[in-house]
């Protein structure tokens, strides 16, 4: 049983190889069950923590130049959506958190007093008052190439959505940011 | 013996099957404005808690590619030359380690800057693997990449089973509204409103076909004593990513040429 075991047979077929691909199952089961990723050891988990019923559910627009809205139905190709929505969630998480990246805050919080080793390189691994004040403008600049036109305004508003009596309702919408060209 | 030879011999038929595949994509990410020339020099990074990623942000890499244009451009240039250099020459094993390694860095800007860390780019990533090597390494490789899928799958299941995930009420709807309901409320006339709106009233149904879901990825464990049920497998995963994109709007489509590790999988035991 053992000898017909694909490691077995890459263990007989080269050392080597078996080595780099024993060494790669180690630091995957590793990450798996400390559920921390670490590329390229993958943590495999997806919609697997338990979500609680929501008493809303939040979507974002962006109302480009006061006349054009940009939201998740507009036809825009899935990694275009994708930049169009993830790093404005991220933005969004930034300045629910006071301005601090949460990723810092987290570092905080599970490294206590081992902080303090990485806080000298925290300008370059976390999100700085600079790269955040840089958000909107790149946003502009990224929209400006998706739409093709020149993009002189921006207005990012958040809308709260709710299920009842079979249907969705909004419950309240209201600006998160707005920007203006120079 | 004549299996392993089937599978070695198969080296560049698959190979031209796999690159042919990454060529697609990458066109298919300059017409979505996804290379990284087209990023326009992103501000924010996400490092989360991957060292990897914070090593690369450390270092400054990451950002020196993003920030100069021209270094983004011949980035990107580089990238599809490595690819296409793989596909005329299989054999050069060199283009396919310069390909693997620029298309691991592309991987890790796309999720750095954009916020969020991408599974779906896992499978094309692995599936490069196997064409570093040759002969005997190249059917062991391919063999293992067939394991790999079968383990994330089976984690996959592991994950949502330890924690009750499949037990707990209102999972399987939760996740479809937190994930379609934007949506539906923009585009009411969308092709499959009224499956959803089935399911929102009736969140049992979802419930089900999210356990469903689930245990369809626990099957895959059946995969790692034989390879008698590899088509069926194939099927199912096939299934499940379209199922992820119906369920959750999750672009996974890279994902599914790790399929072809089903359909070819030739068995190496014969190798001694």
């Amino acid at each position: 049983m053992l000898k017909r075991s694909y490691l077995y047979r890459l263990f007989k077929h080269n050392k080597i190889l078996f080595f780099v691909v024993l060494l790669f199952c180690i630091g995957t089961a590793f990450t798996n069950l400390r559920g921390n990723e670490i590329t390229p050891f993958f943590v495999w988990g997806m919609y697997s923590k338990p979500v609680k019923p929501q008493p809303f559910y939040t979507a974002h627009r962006i109302i480009v130049n006061n006349n054009i809205e940009v939201n998740n139905i507009n036809g825009f190709m899935p990694p275009t959506l994708f930049y169009l929505n993830a790093p404005l969630k991220y933005y969004i998480s930034i300045l629910n958190n006071h301005n601090i990246d949460p990723i810092q805050t987290l570092f905080k919080k599970k490294l206590g007093t081992i902080y303090e080793k990485i806080a000298p390189h925290e300008n370059l691994i976390f999100n700085t008052q600079e790269r955040i004040d840089g958000f909107l403008p790149w946003f502009a600049r990224y929209i400006s190439t998706v739409l093709k036109v020149r993009v002189h305004h921006l207005q990012i508003i958040e809308d709260r959505l709710s299920y009842k009596n079979s249907s969705i309702h909004m419950d309240s919408s209201y600006t998160i940011a707005t920007w203006n060209q120079q | 013996m004549e299996s392993t030879i089937n599978i070695i011999h198969k080296r560049t038929f698959l190979s031209r099957i796999c690159y042919g595949f990454l060529l697609t994509l990458l066109i298919y990410a300059y017409f979505s404005h996804g290379l990284v020339s087209q990023l326009q020099s992103p501000s924010l990074i996400f490092s989360n808690v991957d060292i990897t990623y914070i090593f690369l942000n450390a270092t400054g890499f990451l950002d020196f590619i993003t920030t100069n244009y021209w270094v983004a451009l011949s980035f990107d240039i580089l990238l599809f030359a490595s690819c296409f250099a793989c596909l005329l020459k299989p054999n050069k094993t060199l283009f396919s380690a310069i390909f693997l390694c620029l298309y691991f860095l592309y991987t890790i800007i796309f999720s750095n800057y954009g916020g969020h860390h991408l599974h779906s780019k896992v499978g094309t990533l692995l599936i490069l693997i196997p064409f570093l090597f040759k002969g005997k390494s190249f059917a062991f490789m391919w063999e293992g990449v067939r394991y790999y899928t079968l383990f994330f799958m089976v984690c996959a299941f592991l994950w949502k089973f330890f924690r009750g995930s499949w037990i707990t009420k209102g999972h399987g709807v939760e996740v479809i509204q937190q994930n379609w309901i934007s949506i539906l409320y923009r585009k009411p006339h969308h092709l499959f409103t009224d499956f959803y709106y089935y399911l929102f009233n009736n969140p049992h149904i979802a419930d089900i076909l999210f356990t469903v879901g689930s245990v369809l990825e626990g099957i895959f464990i059946v995969g790692f004593f034989t390879k008698k049920y590899d088509k069926f497998l194939c099927f199912i995963f096939v299934a499940l990513v379209i199922s992820f994109q119906i369920s959750t709007d999750a672009f996974m489509f890279e994902l599914l040429i790790l399929a072809i590790t089903f359909i070819f999988n030739n068995r190496t035991s014969s190798i001694s």
